[in-house]
């Protein structure tokens, strides 16, 4: 197939090298910035201060009406209410879930004399 | 309000390098515990006027004043500063009441990068940055402040349940499908930003602290730094306290889910229980240093413990579009000449298959690149942040 005298499939793999070309040198320009740019940009995480893990409830590949559910069962235990159904709903579940312990961190506390 | 020396009854101020209190008169030097209540200048007695008092009500803030006791000048010290320096004699000055009595800090974390250290590592970072504007790199870095900003150190448990949208590959198809993660955990030696004042966000990059090297705290620590003491009410702990474990447990289920893309936390249910009494109260030094780049405010920090340098620096968009042109042609020049023509070997060897995967591999580098990019501008807004910019700014200069 020709377009002005030119092979009209030469001009896609053409444009094709040249969008994956500027897809790497864009990759490429922006991780210079960033190693220039962006100091210090690293934060606490989870595993740095979590541990003493109780219990998990995990699902995974689920409709969203089954999501909302769970957030509503398994969400905010109120900690100040001790007939909170969300805690007892984690510490009873047996689906899909994964018991562990996690390390404790290994940074002591400051404790003032 | 300054411990005095006891040799010459000059001001003494904290050295990071020596790591005890320095007299800049005589030159002796004395470790904070061995200064006595009676050495020190407490202002126990003495209720500072406000500042509206004196100069009127017209373009008043909530501030008092104090007056030096070495040379007598005016010191304005607002609600929350603790210690500062004395803007004609450049002595430090501690508010020795307003920690002693209001609330005093369990501990401290004592500077242990000096003002020249903390210069340096910015120079060296700033220097090193290819795309860092040149009125930048080359700036005298004079205005730079020690403050040590209060944080509250907790140990709370932890309850939370997060649902997360992403998309799982079926086949030849993408499916949009959710996800959902409870559990209860400790958290341990959480540390929060206690000052109303300061970015959170900007405040999370200063970590990690050493908690080993923190001591007890004593007000001479302070003297040669400004400082604030903390603002917050146990609500607003706890919600600081709640966002800060909750926005971590949304990073750790996202970072878990390795078989999605374009993974999305839809909504969160966290609880917290902060374990009361256990709660620190503690100093922890940064430097900090202003600029106006454009216009615009912006703030770089060092972590007065550790050293670690934290600011996203503006760029400068020319270098990085004419960078990215010449990398491009340079990989174009390369395809010319080692296949002698992309454009004739292109039409013979490239199946539809290869076209497309060039295309669709040119995409995703070129989409991943510009999310990249849109993150690099995220954390300059937390650098560029107006209230960062004032914490550090709106202090007394020596």
């Amino acid at each position: 197939m020709y377009w002005l005298g030119i092979n009209f499939y030469t001009v896609i793999c053409t444009v094709s090298v040249l969008i994956f070309a500027a897809g790497i040198a864009l990759r490429v320009a922006v991780s210079m910035l960033d190693k220039s740019n962006n100091i210090g940009d690293t934060e606490g995480c989870f595993d740095d201060y979590a541990c003493s893990f109780e219990s998990v409830a995990k699902r995974y590949d689920i409709g969203p009406d089954s999501a909302r559910k769970f957030l509503i069962e398994f969400g905010d235990s109120g900690f100040d209410n001790d007939d909170s159904k969300a805690h007892a709903a984690l510490r009873m579940n047996e689906d899909n879930d994964i018991y562990g312990e996690l390390e404790d961190v290994d940074i002591p506390l400051f404790k003032p004399l | 309000m300054a411990s005095l020396c006891k040799n010459c009854g000059g001001n003494l101020a904290f050295s990071p390098k020596r790591q005890a209190l320095f007299c800049n008169k005589c030159g002796a030097t004395f470790k904070p515990e061995d200064i006595t209540a009676e050495a020190k200048e407490l202002l126990a007695d003495v209720e500072a006027p406000k500042a509206s008092d004196i100069y009127g009500s017209r373009g008043s803030y909530d501030c008092s004043i104090y007056s030096c006791t070495q040379c007598g000048g005016d010191i304005v010290i607002n609600d929350t500063e603790a210690s500062t320096i004395c803007v004609y004699c450049g002595s430090p000055a501690v508010v020795f009441n307003r920690v002693a009595k209001e609330i005093r800090p369990d501990g401290i974390i004592p500077f242990s990068v000096t003002k020249d250290l903390a210069q340096m590592l910015i120079k060296t970072h700033l220097k090193k940055g290819k795309f860092i504007p040149s009125e930048i790199k080359n700036a005298s870095l004079d205005d730079i402040k020690g403050i040590y900003i209060p944080y509250w150190i907790v140990d709370c448990d932890f309850h939370d349940a997060v649902m997360v949208k992403g998309d799982v590959q079926e086949g030849k198809h993408k499916r949009t499908t959710y996800f959902a993660q409870a559990g209860e955990w400790t958290y341990q030696n959480l540390p929060c930003n206690a000052s109303l004042r300061f970015n959170d966000n900007i405040g999370k990059k200063l970590e990690p602290f050493d908690y080993n090297e923190a001591r007890d705290f004593d007000e001479d620590y302070l003297t040669g730094f400004y400082s604030d003491i903390t603002d917050m009410s146990p609500a607003n702990l706890r919600s600081a306290v709640l966002k800060r474990g909750d926005d971590m447990y949304r990073e750790e289920v996202i970072h878990g889910l390795v078989n999605a893309t374009k993974k999305s936390v839809v909504n969160s249910s966290p609880s917290v229980r902060i374990k009361e009494g256990e709660e620190v109260y503690l100093m922890i030094p940064a430097w900090f240093y202003t600029f106006r780049y454009k216009g615009m405010p912006h703030t770089i920090l060092v972590n007065g413990q550790t050293g670690k340098t934290v600011g996203a620096m503006p760029f400068d968009r020319a270098k990085l579009i004419a960078l990215t042109v010449a990398i491009f042609i340079a990989l174009v020049f390369a395809g010319l000449l080692i296949f002698f023509g992309p454009i004739i070997l292109l039409s013979y060897l490239f199946s539809p298959y290869i076209v497309s995967g060039f295309i669709i591999a040119g995409l995703t580098l070129g989409g991943s690149a510009l999310r990249r990019l849109k993150q690099i501008r995220s954390n300059m807004n937390d650098t560029r942040s107006g209230s960062t910019f004032m914490f550090a700014k709106e202090r007394q200069e020596s």
